[in-house]
């Protein structure tokens, strides 16, 4: 992951809450107060965690369903995705990451767990670039040619 | 008649980082068509604190959907005795002629209680099974008559007209190597006859060793295997798949657009006996299994559906339709 994501800085929002996150020179991870400029930044919400945790909602449905956004330069973008791959990779043998879930999950002094929303756009087949969820993202973020 | 005993490895077994074992329960009511599972399993050297047991219990509801989850634990978070682990939330357990389910998954819709009694005989695997590396063994009993109730979505159920179907699987396997199976039970309403497939392949599912196909009358049963046994996979099936648990399942996001087949037709015959069961999907689950200890990944596919069958046994012509759960593995 280190390598990954080398000197780079991102900034982690969920609901009201948000920290800053990197490794030092000497690769040690640092969980910061956010401050400055960043390389990119992701932001979603507790209930999208859960779902996202629960299966009901894949990453793909939770950004084009604007339940997750992630910005930054599409190389540091890609960075912090792979970032994220590492992470779900490894929280299959790491007990502690699926200790760390749980608290989340179980944290008293955050808001129960809301009902599962379930993803609600059709998954009918469409021709590549064509998909009408991802023309209404691109549409929303000013992104289309 | 006890199919329960789990077979935890010895202290000094060599290959228990491989080690597997499954107590696994199908639920079927023939009245709503609302079709699932129950079961609970252990991957891993007992030692490792990286082992898991895993529960999951998973019910579909035609109209509705899936309702359940997964959740996963440390060995030592789990209660794990001779023929029964109870997870928080998911417990099976086997006692002398009878199974032991409950599922209390509130934020899933899903709340079940069920004893099923055995009333059918048993089947076990000849021997331990080639799969991968390793090997896999099982035993079950392919019919059970269930009392309990289920609350699954706004229904609830009174478990005493449907059918039940248990099994018990060990072994040792990573997850990721090169294998697959094809498993599944059909159970048209007590009393008519219920069959159970078993195929182990590679994860192509090309490559198979010994299927096994097994029907079952009252006491009575009749196996079916080699040139007597034919599958035949057919058809693309199009629902969009339940897919736990969440994490792995974002890793794996390039097997979230499915390509398997809808349709099962499996024709048997000696000679003298024969069937043949036409199962059709209408939904599937998708169960991601990652291995504790190394990488890689198994996929087990819950398909759930309906099927008619036709069959000619000790010259007993029968023929019906039921519910049935095909496991699909890669």
């Amino acid at each position: 992951m280190r390598k990954a994501v080398g000197g780079r800085r991102a900034r982690i929002r969920l609901d009201a809450e948000a920290v800053d996150v990197g490794f030092d020179l000497d690769e040690r991870l640092r969980v910061e107060e956010p401050g400055g400029e960043v390389d990119g930044e992701g932001a979603t919400d507790r209930n999208t965690v859960l779902d996202m945790l629960d299966g009901y909602i894949e990453v793909t449905d939770a950004i084009l369903e604007g339940r997750l956004a992630v910005s930054g330069e599409t190389e540091d973008v890609a960075r912090m995705f792979v970032a994220l791959e590492i992470l779900l990779d490894g929280s299959t043998r790491i007990p502690p990451l699926q200790q760390l879930a749980r608290d989340f999950r179980d944290d008293p002094c955050r808001p129960a767990r809301g009902a599962p929303k379930r993803r609600s756009r059709a998954t009918a087949w469409h021709p590549i670039g064509d998909d009408p969820a991802e023309r209404s993202v691109l549409v929303r973020h000013d992104l289309l040619p | 008649m006890s199919t329960g005993a789990l077979r935890l490895p010895l202290s000094f077994d060599p290959t228990a980082s491989a080690y597997k074992d499954w107590l696994h329960v199908n639920v079927l009511d023939h009245g709503s068509g609302i079709v699932g599972l129950v079961n609970v399993s252990l991957h891993g050297d007992p030692a490792d604190p990286r082992s898991r047991a895993v529960g999951t219990a998973l019910l579909h509801v035609p109209g509705d959907g899936w309702f359940g989850n997964v959740e996963a634990v440390g060995f030592d978070e789990a209660r794990i005795d001779r023929t029964s682990i109870a997870l928080e939330h998911v417990a099976v357990a086997v006692e002398a002629d009878r199974v032991l389910a409950s599922a209390s998954l509130p934020d899933d819709d899903l709340q079940l209680d069920l004893s099923a009694t055995f009333a059918g005989p048993t089947v076990m695997a000849d021997q331990a099974l080639p799969l991968g590396d390793g090997w896999i063994a099982w035993s079950g009993v392919s019919r059970l008559r269930p009392q309990g109730t289920v609350r699954v979505g706004s229904a609830v159920l009174d478990l005493v007209t449907a059918s039940a179907y248990h099994d018990h699987n060990w072994g040792r396997w990573h997850w990721g190597d090169d294998f697959g199976w094809e498993w599944g039970c059909f159970l048209p309403p007590d009393p008519a006859p219920a069959f159970v497939l078993s195929r182990v392949t590679d994860r192509l599912h090309v490559l198979d060793d010994r299927p096994l196909f097994v029907a079952f009358a009252g006491t009575r049963r009749r196996r079916f295997v080699g040139a007597g046994l034919k599958l035949s996979w057919s058809g693309l099936l199009e629902a969009e798949p339940r897919r736990v648990p969440g994490a792995v399942a974002a890793l794996h996001a390039d097997r979230s657009s499915l390509r398997l087949p809808a349709k099962l037709t499996i024709d048997a015959g000696d000679g003298i006996d024969c069937v043949r069961v036409e199962f059709e999907a209408r939904a599937v689950a998708q169960l991601l299994a990652s291995d504790p200890s190394q990488p890689g990944c198994g996929f087990i596919h819950e398909l759930v559906g309906e099927f008619e069958y036709a069959s000619r046994l000790e010259g007993e012509e029968a023929s019906g339709t039921g519910l049935g759960v095909v496991e699909y593995v890669d």
